[in-house]
């Protein structure tokens, strides 16, 4: 600039934030995951697959403990990465028939299985990024919440990660296990050679993942009892009635695998392939929570899906982003589409179009849906209007107006099976959890009370829908997008300019949140309950037919091997 | 585009300063709240004032869809400017009491007018004793009291600038002298530009998005300048009706061009900038600011038009040719003119139905105030759940009601958030109205409560943006008297110069000598180190409000002070698991060189102050202690967030233990009421604990050779220190559970045993009284019995062993037998688990070793021999504190257990 003195500008904005892609575009996903799973499931999470990681860690960590090494994350990152990476090889090296049945959420898989096919197996090879590897990332603090270990605090003067008497325990099983191992007799406690891999292939076959089912004499009984009663008393309660629920329900339709796909139509309709699930009566109220939290799924999608509708569709009218497109304009798009929509299909069409009051559509829908069984009922499919089917049918990108016809219809439908005044009191207290998200994040008590008037008033198709995309995509995804700025970035797709939108170039994924079904499934397999979910015709083990019959296992197995490590506590 | 000058306009919004007053037509308070007042904790008077359209708008959106704005008119004021039609100014001023920063442009509050591309901005900066630019903030603020003037500000706007103005005693409420800045509030805007305007103009470029439908502004413009060339930047969002604009700009002695416009490396940027570029012989004026070729916004004073503010540049030619280097400006074609349209919208007419123009919380009495008088009866006032709220008494006059609220009402309206009401004789079932009460009381305090120092206050945790940790440590130069320099400050010998952020590396070494003691121990600074309660008991001066911070930070208390203040964080915890595994890091404090440096040069003061035994003595136990205490503080956070650089942090930890506990140091000097009163700061923030888990965490760092012996060192002294006190009962309370306790001590054993074979080479030849080089570790073969068969079989090993290779005057065999005492000790020290150790001295076959396994040793010198059965370590005093502690039995090196064969690898090597 020519202007003495200091340059007061002009100056042209810069971006303030890079572009980024982001996930989860209104916000819902952490209703899902943090408050309605975390109900269900507490202790097990998405990425926390294998339930003998627990023990393998506590294991390593109960090791660090007895050597004579500063207790500082570097000492530990030190001892800890060789030995996790020899075990991610190890983990697919694996030759036992246990293995079959284990597919994936080996630790480091991503770069250790690029050099699996080598002969011998180097402790400093960089299995992952995180330095504390898959116990930093994702074990460490389900972990911590099971009570196996507790977690540095200087302020509480822990000085580092240590094991509790539990987890001294567990580990105390898991070596019981590999003790006999030449890897553990000449490798382990260095760690500083090349591995070959006929050790680690016997390593494997007392210590893989896979192997715990066959542990009935090491850490199996230790973990069974760690998943079914550890941790707060009424999280362990919760955890336990989700397992004794996976071991009911996977007994029907025998035929197929358990997929997630079909997991959430059994979990919601409790029919699949004309066959029905009845639950027994003490799994009664886990399944209706469960099924509260797949109508929440439905629910987030029937948004996700219409988000992703604006943003596409808004790329197209707006050049790819390069004019702005006023909200008239949109909701012109939308009229003319609905009014020539071709949602019924080879229904007969009770003449939807835009102007079609919203409760006369309900109407036609239930009309076709059976929705007066309770909630506890079994909920009778529909082949062209249920909510999974109007799901899977959009759930690609075609943005036409069937799509938001059934996004809304979806909307009604599971507003009639569950929250409506009258459900909702059938649901006693479990109707709770339909207000989780409350105004932030889309509560679904608020979002019916609100919709229930609209209905009453009459609103249209067209107005019900230029009211949801509004407030609850357009406003939502505002509010997310901003919130998000600091740490995603702009993830923005649209935002409103005086009375225009916006669009800004970028992909609009949809998909459910993931249920957990694939960690839940995975551990009560391998805790040794039921044959694997991801097989036809599962077989209950021993124990898993008790866990069903009475609700729960004997417990005592962790306290009495604990017992030794109190009393060393203690100083004794 | 590398030579012009760019602005990220959030990154200009933060700091500590004490007033925020934000002037916009739209007011995306989302953004604010969400992402602009977490870098404006420190802020206490925050304004922002917007368009009373546009905010009712934002208002209505966020009742309708559950948006909380928790913090709205509760720690910041959201308040509407009134004026009949737009209110379309947009500033950002920020001061303090000394200096102030100034950022005038055509961006609105929120993502698209701070955080993207297509705005254009001025900045002004302004600092006491310097002075510039003092007449453009001026202008600002007459602009503001003009809007305050004509009533068009709540009374609580009007309280919140009140408190702005009297806190910033530079700025005058006009300029004295010309500047740049200009208003409409009582002049047209057009009247300044023709103004400005001198002689015969050969080019004018115009670009604004919005247009009058008529286009009558630009030509009103045009008759006015008369240019020879007329250049009008169009994007496809300017709202322009096409035909009218070409038909206004097609006048004879005009070459008009119409071209299109566009932002080069954003292409999908929303040019919102308004620019009227006017190039006459002699000098070029520039336009920029809010108004748009509207009426309202160029011909019209803000009675009847908008309210505006416009900077008008006057340069030499060519002056501004920058302006248009980041632009991509091409011919339009004649079709693409022709979809240019008019979107109309923006300017609505005034009206004067009824509405509630605002609400006040006083106390436990909440006002309403609406426009007209309403219908008979009082209004009826809901929480957004649909509780409606209790007023104990109630009373109005149509236009105006008090309520007397009940406690529980009152204790959940001060949380934030807002209140629906239904005016009385309102239509059934007519959407109640929602309304952000001003919490009166609430932002008075905030003002009230905080002095210019309140990073200081909540220092227990470090703050987390850079320019808050830089502000942090200026602060702290500015309370604390911890060196030469700072005490120079204070009660230097001439007035302290205007301390300088850069200048420090030409600052001239300060000598104490030139320090007035007697003026220093008068000054307010030095006194502020006494303790000082109020009558409630409460800190009040700034050491003891640092101090008691920290002490909840080390109580486990870490919320921020903010944190309370934060929604429901939409942004965090949305995103699903991550599959893929390769998470981020918690918190990466992102720090500039420039903080770090500093902080750097921080550490290196202090470590040599706390050395000048002289100075410290000066400055008198009662502020030593907490300096150390302070500063110590900082230092550990610093290291643990990865602020500062570990060798410096480290070297001013260990002189402040040094200095604390040390034998004849500080605590130990001190006798009687000074004692106890150290005593009592020490206990309240837990130095003890502090130091001994701070030295622990050492462990983590690996520092030069020379730095990790001075911290061996050190902990061999801490651990011995009578003052520290390291027993069985501090141990307790620095790790309460067994086992971590034995992890801290372990942790000090290895701290303190930190020897390198070198310096066990160097212990040893010190213990003979001869040169190192005479010493050396070397490999070598010697007959060991292997296995546990019995009896023990022999073969041939490989060992390390010790060879010297100067004689050793006065050898016996008995000599001998203590040098492997000595060895052994220093192994098993060092950590290494002890198998067998063997010394070869210079002379004949002279040798000594001692075979733990076997259990058996000997010494050869001459022809003397003799026989070991056991050796019995020697060791140090602090290795003994620490069996004590842990309860660890010394080893005797009778055997040598097999269960642990670890060998600490750097040992021998
Ligand atoms: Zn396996």
């Amino acid at each position: 600039m020519t202007s003495e003195g200091e340059t007061t500008g002009p100056f042209w904005a810069a971006r303030a934030y890079p572009r980024g892609s982001g996930q989860d575009h209104l916000g819902l996903g952490s209703v899902s995951s943090d408050r309605l799973l975390a109900g269900l499931s507490p202790g097990v999470n998405v990425l926390t697959v294998h339930p003998r990681y627990w023990s393998f860690y506590a294991f390593l960590l109960d090791e660090f403990w007895a050597r004579d090494l500063p207790r500082s994350q570097a000492a530990f990152r030190d001892f800890y990465r060789p030995r996790e990476a020899l075990y991610s090889f190890a983990c697919q090296l694996c030759e036992q028939p246990e293995h079959e049945t284990l597919t994936s959420g080996v630790v480091g898989s991503r770069r250790t299985y690029s050099v699996i096919g080598q002969d011998k197996f180097d402790p400093a090879f960089d299995y992952i990024k995180e330095p504390l590897g898959g116990y930093g990332l994702y074990y460490r603090t389900v972990m911590e919440s099971m009570g196996l270990v507790v977690l540095t605090d200087p302020a509480a003067g822990v000085v580092f990660d240590a094991p509790t008497p539990e987890g001294r325990a567990v580990a105390a099983g898991y070596r019981s296990a590999v003790g006999g191992t030449r890897f553990y007799r000449d490798y382990f406690a260095t760690c500083d050679t090349a591995v070959a891999r006929d050790v680690l292939a016997e390593f494997a076959a007392a210590g893989c993942l896979c192997r715990l089912r066959t542990a009935a004499t090491a850490d199996l009984p230790l973990l069974q009892d760690v998943f079914l009663h550890y941790g707060e008393p009424e999280e362990a309660e919760r955890r336990r009635a989700t397992f004794r629920f996976f071991l009911d329900f996977c007994r029907t339709t025998q035929a197929e695998a358990v997929s997630q796909d079909r997991f959430r139509q059994l979990v919601y309709f409790r029919e699949l392939d004309g066959e029905r699930y009845e639950p027994l009566p003490g799994v009664l109220g886990t399944a209706r929570r469960w099924r509260i939290y797949q109508a929440r799924e439905y629910f987030a999608f029937a948004f996700n899906r219409l988000w992703a509708w604006v943003t596409r569709r808004g790329l197209e009218l707006s050049d790819d982003g390069l004019t702005l497109v006023p909200l008239g304009r949109l909701w012109t798009v939308i009229t003319e589409e609905l009014d020539d929509n071709d949602f019924c299909g080879d229904l007969s069409d009770p003449g939807i179009t835009a102007d079609m009051p919203g409760r006369a559509f309900a109407d036609w829908l239930t009309g076709h849906v059976d929705i007066t069984p309770g909630v506890d009922d079994l909920w009778p499919r529909h082949d062209e209007l249920d909510e999974h089917t109007l799901y899977a049918w959009c759930a690609n990108d075609e943005d036409d107006a069937g799509t938001l016809l059934a996004m809304l219809a979806i909307l009604l439908l599971v507003h009639r099976r569950l929250c409506t005044p009258g459900r909702q009191a059938d649901l006693g207290d479990d109707a709770a959890l339909l207000a989780e998200g409350g105004g932030q994040r889309i509560g679904m008590t608020r979002f019916y009370e609100l919709l229930h008037r609209r209905l009453t008033a009459n609103q249209t198709i067209a107005e019900l829908l230029q009211w949801i995309i509004i407030d609850f995509v357009i406003v939502q995804h505002e509010r997310v997008a901003t919130a998000k700025l600091p740490h995603s970035g702009d993830t923005f797709r649209f935002r409103r300019v005086g009375d225009a939108l916006r669009f800004f170039p970028a992909d609009a994924p949809t998909a459910f949140n993931d249920s957990r079904f694939g960690a839940l499934s995975t551990i009560a397999h391998e805790l040794g309950l039921v044959s694997s979910l991801a097989w036809e015709r599962r077989e209950l083990t021993a124990s898993g037919l008790a866990l069903l019959a009475d609700g729960d296992l004997p417990t005592g197995a962790v306290q009495q091997a604990a017992a030794e490590f109190h009393q060393e506590s203690r100083g004794e | 585009m590398s030579d012009v000058p760019v602005i990220v306009v959030p990154e200009q919004i933060q700091g500590s300063w004490t007033n925020l007053v934000v002037l916009t037509y739209s007011a995306h308070l989302d953004f604010f709240e969400t992402h602009l007042l977490r870098q404006l904790s420190r802020v206490p008077n925050r304004i922002v004032l917007a368009d009373d359209r546009r905010l009712a708008d934002q208002f209505a959106t966020a009742a309708r869809s559950g948006q909380r704005l928790g913090q709205a008119n509760r720690t910041y004021l959201a308040a509407p400017i009134r004026n009949p039609w737009a209110a379309h100014a947009k500033a950002v001023l920020l001061t303090t009491s000394t200096a102030g920063r100034l950022l005038v442009g055509s961006g609105n509050l929120g993502p698209d007018g701070y955080a993207e591309p297509g705005e254009l901005w001025h900045r002004y900066t302004y600092d006491d004793g310097i002075g510039e630019h003092v007449d453009v903030f001026a202008a600002v603020r007459s602009l503001i009291d003009g809007i305050a003037t004509r009533g068009w500000l709540d009374p609580a706007a009007v309280a919140g600038l009140t408190r702005a103005w009297s806190s910033t005693p530079w700025l005058p409420p006009r300029p004295a002298a010309r500047q740049p800045l200009h208003h409409n509030l009582d002049t047209p805007l057009i009247e300044a530009i023709t103004a400005a305007v001198d002689g015969p103009i050969s080019l004018l470029t115009v670009h604004t998005p919005f247009y009058d439908e008529d286009v009558a502004t630009l030509g009103q413009l045009l008759d006015r300048l008369r240019p020879e060339r007329l250049r009008v930047l169009l994007t496809p969002d300017t709202s322009v009706d096409g035909e009218r604009l070409a038909a206004v700009v097609s006048r004879p002695g005009t070459a008009v061009s119409l071209d299109r416009v566009g932002v080069a490396d954003a292409p999908t940027a929303f040019l919102h900038a308004k620019i009227i570029h006017v190039v006459g012989n002699k000098r070029e004026v520039l336009v920029t600011g809010s108004p748009n070729l509207s009426r309202r916004a160029l011909l019209l004073p803000a009675a009847t038009g908008n309210v505006e503010l416009a900077v008008i540049e006057t340069r030499p030619p060519g002056g501004f040719a920058s302006l248009y280097t980041p632009l991509t400006v091409q011919p339009l074609s004649a079709s693409e003119s022709l979809t240019l349209t008019f979107r109309g919208g923006g300017e609505k007419a005034p009206t004067d139905a009824l509405a509630l123009l605002y609400s006040e919380l006083r106390g436990n009495v909440l006002t309403l105030v609406f426009t007209t008088a309403t219908g008979p009866g009082v209004p009826e006032l809901f929480f957004p759940d649909g509780t409606a709220l209790l007023a104990l008494t109630a009373e109005g006059d149509g236009t105006v009601f008090r309520f007397r609220l009940a406690d529980t009402d009152v204790e959940r309206l001060t949380r934030g958030g807002r209140v629906d009401v239904r005016a009385p004789g309102c239509a059934e079932g007519a959407e109640p109205e929602p309304t952000w009460p001003y919490h009166v009381d609430a932002l008075r305090g905030r003002m009230e409560r905080v002095g210019d120092n309140r990073l200081l206050m909540s220092m227990g945790a470090l703050p987390h943006t850079d320019n808050d940790l830089f502000a942090l440590l200026r602060q702290l130069e500015q309370t604390l008297i911890f060196d030469p320099e700072t005490a120079w400050k204070v009660a230097g010998a001439r007035a302290a110069a205007h301390a300088g952020e850069e200048g420090d590396a030409e600052r001239e070494r300060v000598r104490w000598e030139e320090i007035d003691w007697e003026r220093l121990y008068r000054h307010p600074r030095y006194r502020g180190y006494q303790r000082s309660r109020g009558p409630d008991g409460e800190p009040t001066s700034e050491i003891e409000l640092i101090l008691s911070s920290i002490a909840a930070r080390l109580n486990g208390v870490t919320g921020s002070p903010t944190a309370q203040e934060q929604d429901d964080d939409l942004g965090a915890g949305s995103e699903p698991d991550d599959a893929d595994g390769e998470k981020q890091r918690p918190r990466g404090l992102s720090v500039s060189t420039r903080t770090r440096m500093a902080y750097n040069r921080l550490a290196v003061r202090f470590t040599v102050a706390l050395h000048d035994t002289v100075f410290q003595e000066k400055l008198g136990p009662t502020l030593t202690v907490r300096n150390v205490v302070i500063l110590g503080h900082i230092l550990r956070e610093l290291l643990r967030d990865d602020v500062i650089d570990p060798g410096r942090a480290i070297t001013a930890q260990l002189a402040s233990w040094s200095f604390l506990w040390g034998p004849d140091k500080l605590v130990a000097s001190l006798t009687g009421e000074e004692r106890a009163a150290a005593e009592q700061v020490l206990t309240e923030v837990r130095a003890r604990q502090t130091t001994l888990r701070a030295l622990c965490e050492l462990t983590g760092y690996d520092v030069d050779d020379e730095l990790r012996r001075a911290v061996r060192d050190q902990t061999q002294e801490l651990l011995l220190s009578p003052t520290l006190g390291l027993d069985q009962r501090l141990l307790a309370l620095t790790a309460p559970d067994a086992r971590q306790a034995a992890a801290l001590v372990a942790n000090l054993r290895y701290l303190a045993g930190d020897y390198t074979d070198r310096e066990i080479i160097e212990q040893m030849a010190a213990h003979w009284g001869i040169g190192t080089t005479s010493v050396a570790w070397e490999r070598g073969k010697v007959q060991r019995s292997t296995g546990q068969g019995c009896p023990p079989r022999q073969s041939e090993v490989e060992v390390d062993l010790i060879r010297v290779q100067e004689p050793i005057a006065g050898l016996t065999v008995e000599r001998a037998g203590t040098d492997l005492v000595r060895l052994a000790s220093l192994l098993i020290v060092t950590g290494v688990d002890l198998d067998y150790v063997r010394i070869r001295y210079a002379q004949g076959r002279d040798v000594a070793y001692w075979d733990a396994v076997a259990g058996e040793g000997i010494c050869y010198v001459g022809s003397d021999e003799k026989e070991l059965t056991e050796l019995r370590p020697e060791f140090p005093a602090w290795w003994q504190r620490l069996d004590d502690l842990d309860g660890r039995a010394a080893p005797a090196v009778a055997r040598c257990s097999p269960a642990r064969s670890h060998q600490r690898p750097s040992a021998l090597v």
